[in-house]
C-alpha cells in the first residue's frame, strides 16, 4: 500500500510554477474521464483541450508518470492535476483500464527500487520479443506465459553476456590507445578498427560497431584528427561504462544507452507506447550510404499549438523515421518531403524521443508547400545543446531555421541570422544553388546539425520546396 | 561558449577557455600516450569523478566530461559583422514549378537541344530563371559563349551577384551582353532575341514533310538522329503537332525505329515544354485539318 500524498506534496512535484498553477486548473473532476486508482496507480482521460484526449497514468510507488500528452515536462499538469484530485480523494477505486495497464507495463519492466544485477537487467531490456511482460524473472505472477520459459531466458542471458563481454573488451581496447598514444601507427591501420568492430559485431553491440567504423573513417583527415578521435573514444567510454551500469541510470537515459549500443526495442512494443497524435510535416529526408546499407531519415515536425505559459515561441517536436535498404532491396520513401500528415507517431524509448515509428494514420497526406515555422540559430543552437546534455552520443539533431547563407572566409559558409551563425558543413555540394536562390536574403532551412556542423536537407523559397 | 555549466563550476570563470585549456592538455597527453606521459591534473572546475586509477582510464573519463560540456554548450558562432550584400530585388514572378521542374530535366541533359529555346521563351513569358539552376547554367556557359550570355540576360543581376560572393563557383563576373546597361529590372525587361539559337525556319510545313519523307524513305537512320533532332527542334511550334501526328502514323521500320523514337520524344518534349509557359486558352487548331492541309 503506498501512501497517498497531499496536495502540498503533488504540487512540489512540479517542475515549474506555470506547471503548478496549470495542474491546480486542470485539476476539475469536469475535465477527466475513465479516471480511476488502486492501491499502484491512478491513471484518467483528460478531455478538456482536444479532441483526443490525453491518456494520464501515475504510478504511485515510484512516482513514475505516463501522459500521452506533446508537454516535454515532467510530469505534465495532466498527471500533476490527476494527483491532485487523488490527492483530494476524488478519484474512486477501479479496475485499471486497457490503456492504463498498457503504461504501466513498462513501468514494470524497470522496478527501480529492487537492485537488479546487470546481466539480468541488459537481457530484461535486451529481449525484444517479449518486452510488453514483466521482465524480472518471478517477481511478477500476472505475467502471461513465456517469461518464464527456460529456454527463452536462456537465450537472454547468454545475449547478455555476449553483449557485457563485448562492452568490456571495448572499454579496455579504449584505454589501451590511450595507453599506447594516439599517435601510434596501429591506429592509422584501418584494420585495428575493423577487428574492433567485427569483435563487437559477434557480441551484439551492432550501434557501437557502426560507431567505432565511424570513428575509423575520421583518422588522417585532417592536421588535427586526433582531437575528432579521441572525442569519440571518449563518447565510446561513456556509452561503454553507461551500457555495462543501466540499472543504475534513469529509466529515460538508461533506454538510451540501449540504443546506442545496439538493442532496439521491438517495432510492437513502440507501437503499444502512447502515441502523440498530431499534423506533422514531412520536412527532410537524407540517405547515406554506410557500409553496403542505406540508411534514410525521414524529419518530421510538429509545432506545438497548446500555448504553454513560460514559452512565447512555438514549439518544435521532432521525430525521425529510419528506414534501410540493401542492394536489390532498395529503401522506398514513405512519407513525401512537402506533405503533412495527420497521425500518431510513437517514439522509441530515450532521454531524447527522436527515433519514432507512425502509428495510426488519420487523414491522408495533403500537400504543404509553405515553410514550417522556424527558429532562430540561437534557439536552434540551444535545443540541440540540451539534446546533447541529455544523451551526449547523439550524433544529429535537426534544427529548422531561417536564415541567409554567409561566406566567413576559405571557402567555409555560414547560416546566419541576427542571433548568430551556425557552420555549414564543408563540402556541402549543393551551396551554389542554396547561394543562389537566397540571393543574400533569409531563406527557411531544415537540416542535420552535428559535430561538423549543419547539413542543409530542405529549403523553402517564393513557395516552393526544395530537397538538397 | 558553455550555457548550462555543471553546478561544481565556478561562476566567473572564464569556461570557454578553460575548457579549450583542459581539451589541450588532454589530447596532447593522449597523442603520446599515458605510457610515456601521464596527465595533468585537472583544471579547476574539471575535476570529475575517475571510475578506474588507470591514468589511461582517468584520461578518458576526464575527456568524456569536457567532450559532453563542449558540445552541449557549444553556441552559436557570433553573427557576422559583414553580411552578405543582398542581390538586387528581381520583380519578375517565379517561373512555375512545372517549368522550373523542365529545365532541371533539359540540364540534366534530356534533349539538352531544346535549353537556348528554354531560356528564350521563359525570357518573353517575363518569369524568374529558377534561381536554383543557375550555377549549372553558368558553369554550362563558360565553354558556350553564347549560352553564357543568354543566361546572363535571363538572370540580371543575380548571375553576377553570384560570381562575386562565391568565387569558388569559377565563374567570371560581369561577362554580360554588350548593350546591357544597368543590372537587375532593365535586363529582365530586354527583349531577349535569338542567342544561340538558330532561327525559327519558316518553310516549317515543307520541312515537316521533309522530315516524314526521310523516314518513309528509310533513311533516317541513327546517324542521321542528331541533324533530325536539331531539325525538329527549329521548326516552327504550330507545325509540332502535325510533326508528331505524321511521325506516329508511320508503319514500323525497324532500321528508322530508334531514330523515330528519339525524333518523336523531342517534339512531344518540346510542344509540352512550350504549353508550360502559354497553356492553350482557347482550342487549338484543330489537328486532323493541318495533316488534310499537308
Amino acid at each position: 500500500m503506498v501512501v497517498r500524498p497531499t496536495p502540498e506534496q503533488v504540487l512540489l512535484l512540479a517542475p515549474d510554477r506555470s506547471a503548478a498553477v496549470a495542474a491546480t486548473a486542470a485539476a476539475d473532476p469536469a475535465a477527466w474521464s475513465a479516471a480511476g486508482c488502486d492501491d499502484q496507480a491512478v491513471w484518467g482521460q483528460y478531455i478538456a483541450t482536444s479532441a483526443e484526449p490525453y491518456e494520464v497514468a501515475v504510478d504511485l510507488g515510484g512516482p513514475a508518470f505516463r501522459c500521452s500528452c506533446p508537454s516535454r515536462k515532467v510530469p505534465c499538469k495532466h498527471c500533476l492535476a490527476l494527483l491532485l484530485l487523488h490527492a483530494q480523494q476524488r478519484v474512486a477505486p477501479a479496475k485499471r483500464l486497457p490503456f492504463a495497464q498498457q503504461l504501466m507495463q513498462r513501468r514494470d519492466r524497470h522496478p527501480t527500487a529492487r537492485p537488479v544485477d546487470e546481466v539480468v537487467d541488459l537481457a530484461g531490456a535486451g529481449d525484444t520479443s517479449v518486452a510488453a511482460e514483466p521482465q524480472v524473472a518471478g517477481t511478477r505472477t500476472s505475467s502471461p506465459g513465456g517469461a518464464d520459459d527456460p529456454q527463452r531466458q536462456q537465450r537472454r542471458t547468454d545475449r547478455a553476456e555476449r553483449m557485457r563481454a563485448g562492452l568490456i573488451e571495448l572499454d579496455r581496447w579504449l584505454a589501451d590507445q590511450v595507453r599506447t598514444g594516439l599517435a601510434s601507427p596501429q591506429l592509422a591501420d584501418a584494420a585495428t578498427w575493423d577487428r574492433m568492430a567485427a569483435r563487437l559485431v559477434d557480441s551484439q553491440c551492432g550501434g557501437l560497431a557502426n560507431r567505432v567504423k565511424r570513428v575509423a573513417s575520421r583518422v588522417g583527415q585532417h592536421s588535427r584528427w586526433h582531437e575528432d578521435v579521441l572525442e569519440e573514444m571518449a563518447v565510446l567510454h561513456t556509452l561503454a561504462r553507461g551500457a555495462l551500469r543501466t540499472s543504475m541510470l534513469p529509466e529515460q537515459l538508461g533506454d538510451g544507452v540501449h540504443a546506442a549500443t545496439g538493442l532496439t526495442t521491438a517495432k510492437d512494443d513502440v507501437l503499444a507506447g502512447v502515441p502523440s497524435t498530431a499534423r506533422w510535416h514531412v520536412v527532410g529526408q537524407s540517405r547515406v550510404r554506410e557500409d553496403r546499407i542505406t540508411v534514410q531519415r525521414t524529419w518530421l515536425l510538429a509545432i506545438d499549438e497548446h500555448k504553454s505559459p513560460d514559452l512565447n515561441s512555438h514549439q518544435q517536436t521532432w521525430a525521425m523515421l529510419l528506414a534501410f535498404g540493401t542492394f536489390g532491396n532498395e529503401v522506398v520513401a514513405e512519407h513525401f518531403v512537402g506533405t503533412q500528415l495527420h497521425a500518431d507517431v510513437h517514439w522509441y524509448p530515450g532521454a531524447t524521443p527522436l527515433r519514432a515509428l507512425v502509428g495510426r494514420v488519420h487523414d491522408a497526406p495533403v500537400a504543404l508547400w509553405h515553410p514550417p515555422v522556424s527558429q532562430t540559430v540561437q534557439q536552434a543552437t540551444s535545443a540541440a545543446g540540451w539534446a546533447i546534455a541529455a544523451e551526449p552520443w547523439l550524433e544529429r539533431y535537426p534544427v529548422c531555421i531561417s536564415a541567409v547563407p554567409t561566406p566567413v572566409g576559405n571557402g567555409r559558409w555560414t547560416l546566419a541570422d541576427q542571433t548568430g551563425a551556425v557552420p555549414i558543413v564543408p563540402g556541402f555540394w549543393k551551396l551554389a544553388e542554396m547561394v543562389a536562390v537566397s540571393g543574400g536574403r533569409p531563406i527557411t532551412v531544415m537540416g542535420e546539425s552535428s559535430a561538423d556542423g549543419l547539413l542543409p536537407l530542405t529549403m523553402w523559397s517564393s513557395g516552393q520546396v526544395m530537397m538538397l | 561558449m558553455i550555457t548550462h555549466p555543471p553546478d561544481h563550476i565556478t561562476p566567473g570563470l572564464d569556461l570557454a577557455s578553460s575548457a579549450a585549456a583542459e581539451w589541450t592538455a588532454l589530447v596532447s597527453t593522449a597523442v603520446v600516450g599515458t605510457d610515456r606521459r601521464l596527465p595533468p591534473p585537472a583544471d579547476p572546475g574539471w575535476q570529475v569523478w575517475c571510475s578506474s586509477t588507470d591514468p589511461a582510464v582517468a584520461l578518458l573519463d576526464r575527456a568524456a566530461a569536457v567532450v559532453v560540456a563542449r558540445r552541449a554548450g557549444a553556441r552559436a558562432d557570433a553573427a557576422t559583422d559583414a553580411p552578405l550584400p543582398a542581390a538586387p530585388v528581381d520583380t519578375r514572378p517565379p517561373c512555375s514549378a512545372a517549368c522550373a521542374a523542365r529545365l532541371d530535366r533539359i540540364v540534366g541533359g534530356q534533349h539538352d537541344v531544346l535549353l537556348p529555346e528554354w531560356l528564350n521563351v521563359c525570357g518573353s513569358s517575363g518569369a524568374q530563371l529558377p534561381w536554383a539552376a543557375l550555377p549549372a547554367l553558368l558553369l554550362r556557359g563558360r565553354r558556350h559563349p553564347e549560352l553564357d550570355q543568354a543566361v546572363r540576360q535571363l538572370a540580371g543581376a543575380r548571375a553576377d551577384w553570384l560570381a562575386e560572393v562565391l568565387p569558388e563557383l569559377g565563374v567570371r563576373v560581369g561577362r554580360s551582353a554588350p548593350g546591357r546597361s544597368a543590372p537587375g529590372r532593365s535586363a529582365a525587361a530586354a527583349t531577349p532575341t535569338g542567342w544561340g539559337q538558330p532561327p525559327v525556319l519558316t518553310d516549317s510545313g515543307a520541312i515537316v514533310s521533309g522530315i516524314v519523307q526521310v523516314f518513309v524513305d528509310g533513311m533516317a537512320t541513327w546517324a542521321a538522329a542528331p541533324q533530325l533532332r536539331l531539325t525538329a527542334a527549329a521548326i516552327d511550334p504550330a507545325w509540332l503537332p502535325t510533326l508528331i501526328v505524321q511521325l506516329s502514323r508511320l508503319p514500323f521500320h525497324a532500321a528508322t525505329q530508334r531514330t523515330l523514337a528519339d525524333v518523336l520524344s523531342l517534339a512531344e518534349f518540346r510542344l509540352a515544354m512550350l504549353r508550360e509557359f502559354h497553356p492553350p486558352t482557347s482550342e487549338p487548331l484543330s489537328i486532323a485539318s493541318q495533316v488534310d492541309h499537308s
